[in-house]
Parts: structure tokens; C-alpha cells; sequence
């Protein structure tokens, strides 16, 4: 679907490579966690999937056209909803009837679906909504066009805690067999559920592309007391009743993943990558 | 194309309607000044007079069109703007025509409307004040227009005619360029650059007319006109690839634009 082949990008004014040689590929399918720290270039990134920013050298292209061309046919299969955007002082009614004929899969079921478990519905007045509301209406609109990839920037941002379920609950409706969402994020403890792949980034490039499969069959994530000692174990941190352990998983036995421990072990120890990449 | 331009139309119409109503305060001040002395000598405005306006009202007219097009790519000024627009699911191509349509629109119809409403004002004012013979410009306007076409079709007058609409859609395309190029303040930043190539056209222009029609001291006055005519031929031909360019240019620009 989506393949990032050998990509290089600096920004003009930046002397720092953000990528260099970056490859990576998305799937149909899943839904992508898109993680890294401050500064490594997780929104470039987005924004170079869908082609808004062009990359010095290597593609990135969606079913084998590349998509800084940004032509209709890629265009139509991709939306992006940005970290920050703005909303016409329009009803959504209207901003709807607008912008749907663009997306040939538009639903209208799943913007109703959505735009209700978000509390809001199509009368709403885009330009008198708080930032957190207009928030909601655009992620409705975005999963109801029903693009084989949608790219989000920090989604959860700006949203209260009720809101966060209501996102998690519109985003697992939206999600199907044919289509792919990146979900770039720090607040990783929102989407964690909902993940099936992760991309972690750093920054010299890519640091691991696992799906949680792997990663569940590969780790255990576990609580054991401050004394406990296991050969086995990979990374561990203190925490309030005990301390938190990554540890080999020999037992087969999957547990629950520890998105923000296994986020902070790798950047600790990003020889831990070389598990998830099959190198070791 | 049409939700595009439909689309587009919407998103501009905060712009285009300042635009507008811009351009109808410009038109009705400039008639409100020219009619200040009739006014006060609560005298007639005369047929000729209007007829006069009519020809700066062509040239205003031509003017505020400029203005249009160098608002083409107006509301891409931040990343945030431009992002929705370029992430429409359009080829580039569309996206260029569809803004180059609304700036065309606007610009010439548009703005002529916003000119017989300030016109429209203007008379309504007349008849209040003087109370009789009240003249509209529009005539004249379309007069000096006619004049314009005419010398399209006059052998004696169509080089220097040809010249002047070559320099003016040059003008246009160039603006168009200006918008892709500076995201802000496209039109004032035009007019500099604009200026300025004018002024160093006119001077090399000037130099070849007064070197090589200043030498024909004793020649005949047929081979001066002849290749005065042929300059203005030869510079019209240039401004109108200069004019393909600016429109080749400007849409190379918006297609490789990006957000940075």
C-alpha cells in the first residue's frame, strides 16, 4: 500500500537531517501507532506520506504512484488530519455537502455514527465551536470519507477525558480490512488499545515496525516487587507498587503491552530494537 | 472541476467579497471627486466630460483586474491554510485553473459590475444634488473600449494597439505569478517588481526606437513608421511569451509548492 523507500529530507533551513535513508511500509489493515520523541520528525513524516512535503531523495508512494505528485487518484485514497487546522464559520451541514463529493467512499452512516458519539450532529456551527469541538467534527468528517489511509497528527490533543473514549469508539467503528490509519502520538496511554502496529521513530531514522503480534510473542510486560530478578529480563523501571519489566517471553504466554514502558526502553536501550527487528 | 470551483468559491468568499467592495468604495470615490466641482457648482455633468471618465474608468478597470489576479493564491499564506487546499483530492492542474477561473471571474466581471453599481450611486447622487441631466460614464467607458477594439482591426493603429494588449495581459499573467511566488502582500510586492521590469523594457525599447529612428535624419518619414511598427510587433511577440512563461512559472510553482 503506502511504501517509504530511502528517503532523505532536510528541511531548507535546518542543518540537521531529519531522515536520512528512511524506508518503511504501511499496510492495509491496521492501525499504525506513530511514535518518537520531540524533534525526530513524526509529523514530517505524515506530511510526506501524503505529499506535502517533498523528500531530497527516495519515494514514498501509495500502490506504486508517488505521492508527492499529489494527484487526484493518491489524493482521494489519503486524508490527513493535522495537529492543527481550521474550520470554515459554516454550518456542518454545509461543510459536508462541500467536501464529500471529493471522497467517493464517503459514508454518511459513519459520520452520523460518529459525529453522535462524539454529542454533536449536523447543525452544529463550525465557527462558533471551541477548539476541542471543531476537533471532533473534523475527525468525524475525516473517518467518514472512508480514505484507504488516514494520517493523524496528535488527535487526542485538546480533548477531554470523555472525549478521548468517544475518539477511541469512533476510530474502532472507522476501522476496516481495507484501510490503513497512522495515529502519530505522545499521549500514547489514549490509543494504546486501539494499535496493532507501531512505527518508532528516532533520531538517526526508524527505530522498530512491529505489530503488537510480534511484539506480545517477543516481550512480556510484567509488575513484579523491587527485589525480583529474572534473567530473562530485558529493561525494568521503578514504579509506585513495584517495578515494571520487559522481560523475553518464553512462556508463550501473551500479556498486555506496556506501550509507554517498551517506548522508554527503547529509547534507553534501543539494542532492545534489534529483538523486534529480527536482528538477534 | 465544478465542486472544485464550487468549493474554492466558498472558501474565497470572504476575500473576493472584500475585494469587491473594495473596488466599488475606489470606483465611487473617484466619481464622488470628479463630481465634487459639478456639485458645487450645482452645474450639469456634460456628455464629453462622462465620455472622459469612461477612458479612466477603462483604465482603473484594467487595473482593479490586475488586483484580481494577484489575489489567485490568496488564503495559502500559512500552513494551515494550505494544507485543506492542497490535500483536496484534485490534480494540480485543476486546482491552478479553478483559482486562475475565480480570479478571472471576479476580475472582469466582477469588478465591471462592482462599477456600474458605484456609477449607479454616483447618478443617484447627481440627480440629488443638481437635479438634472444626469450622465453615466458607462457609455464612455464602452466607447473607449470600441476604441480599443478598432485598433485591433486599423492596420495604421494595430501595432501600437497589439503592443499595448500584449503589455497588458502580460501584466495580468504576471500577477498571477506574483501570487504563486509571495504568499502575502502579492500585489504591492508586484507593483515593485513590475515597475521596475517596465522601467528597463521601456529603456532598452527606448534606446533601440531613439539609436535607429533618431538616425534617419534625412530618410524617408515612411521607413521611421514602418520600423517603429515593426518594434511594437517584435515587443508585443516577446511580452506574449513573456505572458506563456509567467503562466508556466506560476503553475510549476503552485505544483511543487509544499507546506514549508
Amino acid at each position: 500500500m503506502i511504501n517509504i523507500q530511502n528517503i532523505d529530507f532536510t528541511y531548507k533551513k535546518g542543518k540537521k537531517k531529519v531522515y536520512t535513508d528512511f524506508s518503511a511500509h504501511i499496510e492495509a489493515g491496521g492501525i499504525y501507532g506513530l511514535l518518537g520523541r520531540n524533534g525526530t520528525g513524526k509529523s514530517t513524516l505524515l506530511y510526506i506520506i501524503c505529499g506535502l512535503l517533498h523528500p531530497q531523495k527516495g519515494a514514498c508512494t501509495l500502490d506504486g504512484i508517488d505521492t508527492s505528485a499529489r494527484m487526484a487518484e493518491t489524493l482521494k485514497d489519503i486524508f490527513l488530519v493535522p495537529e492543527e487546522f481550521e474550520l470554515p464559520a459554516t454550518s456542518m451541514r454545509r461543510y459536508v455537502e462541500i467536501n464529500k463529493p471529493f471522497y467517493p467512499n464517503f459514508s454518511e452512516e459513519l459520520l452520523d455514527y460518529c459525529l453522535s458519539a462524539f454529542d454533536l450532529d449536523r447543525t452544529v456551527q463550525l465557527g462558533e465551536l471551541s477548539m476541542g469541538m471543531k476537533k471532533k467534527a473534523f475527525i468525524s468528517f475525516a473517518l467518514a470519507t472512508n480514505t484507504r489511509v488516514l494520517l493523524m497528527d496528535e488527535p487526542t490533543n485538546g480533548l477531554d477525558i470523555p472525549s478521548k473514549s468517544q475518539f477511541r469508539k469512533a476510530l474502532a467503528s472507522a476501522a476496516s480490512e481495507e484501510r490503513a490509519i497512522v495515529i502519530s502520538t505522545h499521549q500514547v496511554k489514549d490509543v494504546e488499545q486501539l494499535l496493532d502496529q507501531f512505527i518508532i521513530i528516532e533520531s538517526d531514522g526508524l527505530l522498530v515496525q512491529s505489530s503488537a503480534a510480534d511484539i506480545t510473542e517477543k516481550f512480556r510486560f510484567d509488575m513484579h516487587d523491587l527485589s525480583y530478578a529474572d534473567d530473562n529480563e530485558l529493561y525494568s523501571r521503578p514504579s509506585f507498587s513495584g517495578k515494571e519489566t520487559i522481560s523475553l517471553n518464553t512462556s508463550g504466554e501473551d500479556t498486555p503491552i506496556n506501550l509507554d514502558l517498551l517506548f522508554t526502553a527503547l529509547i534507553e536501550k534501543p539494542e532492545l530494537a534489534k529483538y523486534l527487528n529480527n536482528e538477534k | 472541476m465544478g465542486y472544485l470551483l464550487k468549493q474554492q468559491t466558498f472558501v474565497l468568499r470572504s476575500s473576493l467579497s472584500h475585494l469587491l467592495l473594495g473596488t466599488f468604495i475606489f470606483f465611487l470615490c473617484y466619481f464622488v471627486f470628479l463630481s465634487l466641482r459639478f456639485w458645487i457648482n450645482k452645474s450639469a455633468i456634460d456628455v464629453r466630460t462622462s465620455d472622459g471618465w469612461g477612458y479612466i474608468a477603462l483604465f482603473i478597470y484594467g487595473l482593479t483586474i490586475a488586483l484580481a489576479y494577484s489575489m489567485t493564491f490568496t488564503g495559502l499564506e500559512t500552513r494551515v491554510k494550505v494544507i485543506g487546499f492542497l490535500m483536496t483530492p484534485c490534480n494540480p492542474i485543476e486546482k491552478y485553473l479553478s483559482r486562475v477561473i475565480i480570479a478571472t471571474v471576479t476580475g472582469f466581471v466582477g469588478i465591471l459590475l462592482t462599477y456600474f453599481l458605484a456609477d449607479g450611486v454616483r447618478m443617484l447622487l447627481d440627480w440629488a444634488i443638481v437635479g438634472k441631466q444626469v450622465h453615466s460614464t458607462i457609455p464612455g467607458f464602452f466607447n473607449a473600449l470600441g476604441d480599443f477594439a478598432e485598433g485591433l482591426t486599423d492596420t495604421r493603429d494595430f501595432p501600437a494597439t497589439i503592443s499595448a494588449l500584449a503589455l497588458w495581459v502580460y501584466s495580468l499573467t504576471f500577477f498571477i505569478l506574483c501570487s504563486s511566488v509571495f504568499r502575502t502582500k502579492a500585489f504591492i510586492k508586484g507593483i515593485g517588481l513590475y515597475n521596475l521590469f517596465v522601467i528597463i523594457g521601456l529603456i532598452i525599447v527606448g534606446t533601440i526606437l531613439f539609436l535607429v529612428v533618431g538616425n534617419y535624419d534625412d530618410g524617408d518619414v515612411g521607413d521611421r513608421e514602418d520600423f517603429f511598427n515593426a518594434t511594437m510587433v517584435a515587443v508585443s511577440v516577446i511580452l506574449w511569451l513573456f505572458s506563456a512563461l509567467n503562466v508556466w512559472w506560476s503553475y510549476r510553482n503552485f505544483k511543487q509548492s509544499t507546506i514549508l
